[in-house]
């Protein structure tokens, strides 16, 4: 166990939320008084806290509307909110770019949060549509992992100064939140080790000739070129001062190379959403592709042996959040949704999926559950968080604990956060080319 | 007259009156022609000045501003354009975007017309007739989404058809140019817009009368004569308004050339929201608008061909 | 001509008739091979995805869309559990009144454009624009004007017009490739014989039209049924099927919407059935009535 991890599990904050609703029952702050159906009553600090299976607070006059991809808007979490809080909770799922052109075309006031890509977020905070959140109205935040509160943690960026810039108003004095950050995790490539029969260690597989034809990129005029760009900047192969911010010139080395790829056909398909892309790997029609770590444990779960690299030159980092509309009628629904979201279930819900959560409080929920680990040895937290790394290999099955191993492991390995460069108009145009290529 | 002075009770007046302005209306109406066309034409045309007319200018007009990081900024200049039309890009997949179309239209007659006649001519029964033409239909009714899904299992590495022809032993290894290649593109635009042929093509075959066909037989046509000189003809009506709708559909095409074509090779619709994912409104717009303008063009030389509206 | 061509024509003509019948067979087969597959591949196992190979066979996945929202102990995290029949409904719903708005205001238009009238080539494209203008950016420019006029969103008074200007130029092409080549020597033997205008479109147009209002319906059905770009960004928080297949996509793809498609075709065989069913019905209740008038005593 690493020293943070350490430190972490011995903070006070770090029970279990039924822990907690006890705890604080006795002391009784003005807490709710809920009627469960063993007519048992348990008295809670906040509405947001974990509550007794059985038990559902009545409806409150309040409800929460919110938007989102179909990785954080669940069905099965909104349910749990209700049931916890007693607000009405809608969402809607749908892509990250309609949800925020929604948004931004006065869609805005259909929602109370909005959930998504801290980079596209800043467009949402530019166009003050959002509410700042005072840090003392989210309490599990006192359990908070260093990245999104010291600049000097494992994978912060000091050049662009990701991830506490998108996060906070001001990040020094962080008092205000912008965007209350929900789940994270970072990005590089997803293979098909049973095609392939090797590892993949190094962004520069997706351009090799050696896969011509197997290769899947992302549509993406952002995140595409930035990966090119980190893979060609940390292999000599081009002069890139930043992979995440490129000037023009820059952008244009990395377009034309590209081009060059895929006129000699390296690359089979250029995948749009993610189920397409789990579709593409699962069913062979791609053995590689730059790929995120849910869709890799997606193929696993058909039974196919599909491996997450650790590529040499780091991962590529993101976090999504939870904004707050400017001027929601459900205010405290929305509060209680964010603070909901890092109490710890939430957390612990979205982990086997490869998603991390940016308050530790998960780790009680994870460590009680022993779910993934095909051998039993490991619980859930020392699964996804340590990486189950001192396992042997199962037999037929070349994954040793979760692929590219602990946290610690992968944050000390991170390429570049993907920010919103300063030219994204170039990008685009720049993509184009390359499509039409 | 007399009875005009002596002043009735008040409610049986209204009566009279409303009875009497309908009758005057119609008459009015059926006297001037020009009069009732304006209120039958006024609905529709009020419906798409509102959510048409209302959007398009305003898109036109953003196509002449700027975009801001989180909107638009109302700040005039013409570099929207400049920038689209004076990139190579562009030019380069407009071009693209007729060659698809064309090649699909092409396609979609070649296939739906044998279709159309088959059902016009060799289906007997007229429930029959309706049985096929409602069976044609029904595909389409499963969303256009769920239906591009299947197409990996079908025509993917390890999709039916390569299992087939893998088991017959008519290939060696499994085809990759049926799926995201520009030929899978236009396979997928065929068995999308065929429905769009058939139906008007049917349509336009129905009014045939049957004594001219009769007629050629009798005097000795061939039935390849009858066809091109008396069915070709008169399914002009159909044949155009079927390619109407595959051109102009073809024209805003983004997501099979997505999904199917495996983004290759960009269309124009596509490069539309391309900019939206960036959040360019201003150079999207202006790409929305000169689509719009092509299309327009495209419609109108397709219709100096043949015109619809011509009774 | 040559005396051979009737000769090839009279040995090809028996055929003619198979061959025209194998061909539509194919056509037919091309649009329902994805039924084929989505039909076999809804019976997934509950561990399989939705592309082959099958592993096992479950009727978990009909569960599910019965079901949504609801775990099982093959559910994972990140699976979309959203209510399609829910959205089914709206669909359907939304596709009812448009195709119904979208063929009524067409058909009256036609009747205009027949006669014609000042400025019908400009009103003509006015229409034309809906289907012309990118979709997408209908949606843009639609969402910042209901903004404007503080228009709550929702599937159904912000969609339908949305919908309905999608469906509109279509029906009215319809329309008028319809009345082009249309026989007007019974309309004017109605006016001649001094009915008016109303009843001539009444008890004459009308019945002639028929085949035109039921593509019409049948055309702006299907199109509303499956519209997604334009009414993307303006339906809401409820959302139409297309959009929640749109969504789900963004998670990982599962066989229950294979299942919804395999329900609802096997609904909409139902639905083309009972209409023929009806068809017959009427058609033999209309020939009884014949031959009721013409033999005044009845023949049994």
């Amino acid at each position: 166990m690493s020293d943070e991890e350490t430190q972490v599990s011995r903070r006070e904050f770090v029970h279990t939320g039924l822990q907690l609703g006890a705890a604080l029952g006795v002391s009784g702050l003005g807490g709710l008084t809920i009627v469960g159906e063993a007519g048992a009553q348990t008295k809670r600090q906040y509405p947001w806290e974990s509550l007794p299976a059985g038990e559902t607070v009545p409806p409150t006059k309040l409800q929460l509307r919110t938007i989102g991809l179909g990785v954080s808007v669940q069905d099965r979490f909104l349910r749990e909110f209700e049931r916890r809080t007693g607000h009405k909770a809608t969402g809607k799922v749908t892509g990250l770019t309609p949800m925020i052109t929604e948004w931004l075309a006065g869609g805005y006031r259909n929602y109370d949060t909005n959930e998504t890509n801290a980079n596209r977020n800043a467009a949402l905070w530019s166009a003050k549509l959002l509410q700042p959140i005072p840090v003392d109205k989210v309490v599990p935040w006192k359990s908070a992992r260093d990245l999104f509160t010291n600049p000097k943690a494992l994978g912060h960026d000091e050049v662009s100064g990701w991830p506490l810039v998108e996060i906070w108003v001001n990040p020094k004095t962080q008092q205000e939140f912008k965007l209350v950050p929900q789940f994270f995790n970072c990005d590089s490539i997803g293979y098909r080790y049973d095609l392939l029969k090797e590892d993949v260690t190094s962004w520069g597989s997706l351009v090799d000739p050696k896969y011509k034809g197997k290769v899947g990129i992302l549509n993406d005029s952002l995140l595409t070129p930035g990966w090119c760009a980190g893979y060609m900047k940390k292999n000599n192969l081009a002069q890139i001062k930043r992979s995440d911010n490129m000037t023009r010139k820059e952008l244009d080395t990395v377009i034309d190379f590209l081009i060059k790829r895929k006129r000699e056909g390296q690359f089979r398909a250029i995948w749009e959403d993610y189920g397409q892309c789990v579709n593409m790997l699962a069913s062979g029609e791609i053995w590689l592709a730059d790929s995120w770590n849910p869709v890799v444990e997606d193929v696993k779960k058909q039974g196919v042996v599909c491996k997450y690299a650790f590529p040499k030159e780091g991962f590529t980092a993101w976090f999504h959040g939870v904004a707050v509309a400017k001027d929601t009628p459900n205010l405290q629904a929305a509060i209680d949704y964010v603070n909901f979201c890092l109490e710890g279930w939430w957390g612990a819900q979205v982990a086997p999926q490869g998603y991390y959560s940016p308050t530790t409080t998960c780790e009680t929920y994870l460590k009680a559950s022993k779910r993934t680990d095909p051998q039993g040895r490991f619980n859930d937290y020392e699964w996804w968080y340590l990486g189950g790394e001192n396992e042997e290999p199962k037999k037929g099955w070349p994954i040793r604990g979760r692929d590219t191993g602990s946290f610690r492991k992968r944050w000390s390995n991170v390429m570049h956060w993907m920010v919103w460069p300063d030219d994204a108009d170039y990008y685009a145009k720049r993509w184009n080319d390359f499509l039409s290529a | 007259m007399r009875q005009t002075h002596t002043p009735p009770a008040k409610a049986p007046a209204l009566e009279v009156s409303t009875t009497l302005v309908v009758r005057r209306g119609v008459a009015f109406l059926e006297r001037h022609p020009g009069v009732a066309s304006l209120l039958l034409v006024l609905p529709g045309t009020i419906w798409m000045m509102l959510f048409v007319g209302i959007p398009l200018a305003s898109i036109v007009l953003f196509s002449f501003w700027r975009s801001g990081f989180a909107g638009l900024v109302p700040d005039y200049n013409v570099e929207n354009y400049a920038a689209l039309l004076g990139g190579r890009t562009f030019w380069r997949i407009t071009f693209w975007t007729y060659e698809v179309v064309i090649i699909a239209l092409a396609g979609v007659i070649v296939l739906a017309y044998p279709a159309a006649y088959a059902i016009w001519r060799v289906v007997r029964d007229d429930r029959w007739k309706t049985a096929v033409l409602l069976l044609c239909v029904v595909p389409f009714w499963t969303s256009y989404l769920t239906r591009t899904i299947t197409w990996l299992p079908m025509f993917g590495r390890e999709g039916v058809v390569n299992r087939v022809l893998l088991a017959l032993g008519v290939i060696g290894e499994p085809l990759e140019i049926l799926l995201y290649t520009p030929y899978s593109m236009m396979w997928g635009l065929w068995s999308l817009y065929i429905v769009f042929m058939i139906g008007p093509l049917y349509h336009s075959m129905t009014k045939i009368d049957e004594d001219v066909m009769s007629a050629a037989a009798m005097l000795g046509a061939t039935p390849l004569r009858t066809f091109f000189h008396v069915v070709l003809p008169l399914t002009r009506p159909g044949l155009m308004a079927g390619s109407l709708f595959v051109m102009v559909l073809g024209l805003g095409e983004f997501f099979t050339e997505r999904v199917i074509g495996g983004a290759q090779n960009p269309m124009l619709a596509g490069l539309i929201l391309r900019q939206i994912d960036i959040f360019q409104w201003a150079s999207a717009s202006a790409i929305a608008v000169t689509l719009t303008v092509l299309t327009l063009v495209t419609v109108s030389a397709m219709l100096r061909l043949f015109d619809l509206r011509k009774v | 001509m040559t005396a051979r061509a009737p000769v090839i024509a009279s040995v090809a003509r028996p055929l003619i008739r198979p061959l025209y019948l194998a061909y539509l067979g194919f056509i037919l087969a091309v649009l329902y091979f994805p039924f084929v597959v989505m039909t076999i591949l809804s019976f997934q196992g509950p561990r399989g995805g939705h592309t082959f190979p099958l592993r096992g066979v479950s009727t978990i996945w009909y569960w599910k869309l019965f079901n949504p929202g609801k775990l099982t102990p093959y559910s994972d995290v990140g699976e979309f559990l959203g209510d399609y029949l829910a959205s089914l409904q709206r669909s359907v719903v939304l596709a009812v009144i448009t195709m119904l708005i979208s063929t009524a205001l067409a058909l009256m238009a036609a009747q205009a454009f027949r006669r014609g009238f000042k400025g019908s080539g400009l009103v003509f494209y006015l229409w034309l624009l809906g289907i012309i203008v990118p979709g997408i950016t209908v949606s843009l420019g639609l969402s910042l004007w209901f903004r404007r006029m503080d228009l709550p969103l929702h599937w159904l008074t912000t969609g339908l017009p949305v919908h309905v200007m999608w469906t509109l130029p279509f029906s009215l092409i319809i329309f008028l490739m319809f009345f082009n080549r249309f026989d007007t020597s019974l309309e004017d033997a109605a006016l001649i014989l001094g009915a008016t205008r109303w009843k001539t479109f009444r008890h004459v147009t009308l019945p002639l039209m028929q085949p035109a209002i039921l593509t019409s319906l049948l055309f702006a059905f299907t199109l509303s049924l499956d519209e997604f770009q334009r009414s993307l960004l303006i339906t809401g928080t409820d959302q139409t099927l297309p959009l929640m297949v749109m969504a789900s996509v963004t998670t990982r793809i599962t066989p229950t919407l294979y299942a919804l498609g395999t329900l609802t075709t096997l609904l909409s065989f139902a639905v083309v059935g009972a209409y023929l069913a009806l068809l017959t019905y009427s058609l033999r209740k209309s020939r009884r009535l014949v031959e009721g008038s013409s033999n005044p005593r009845g023949s049994r």
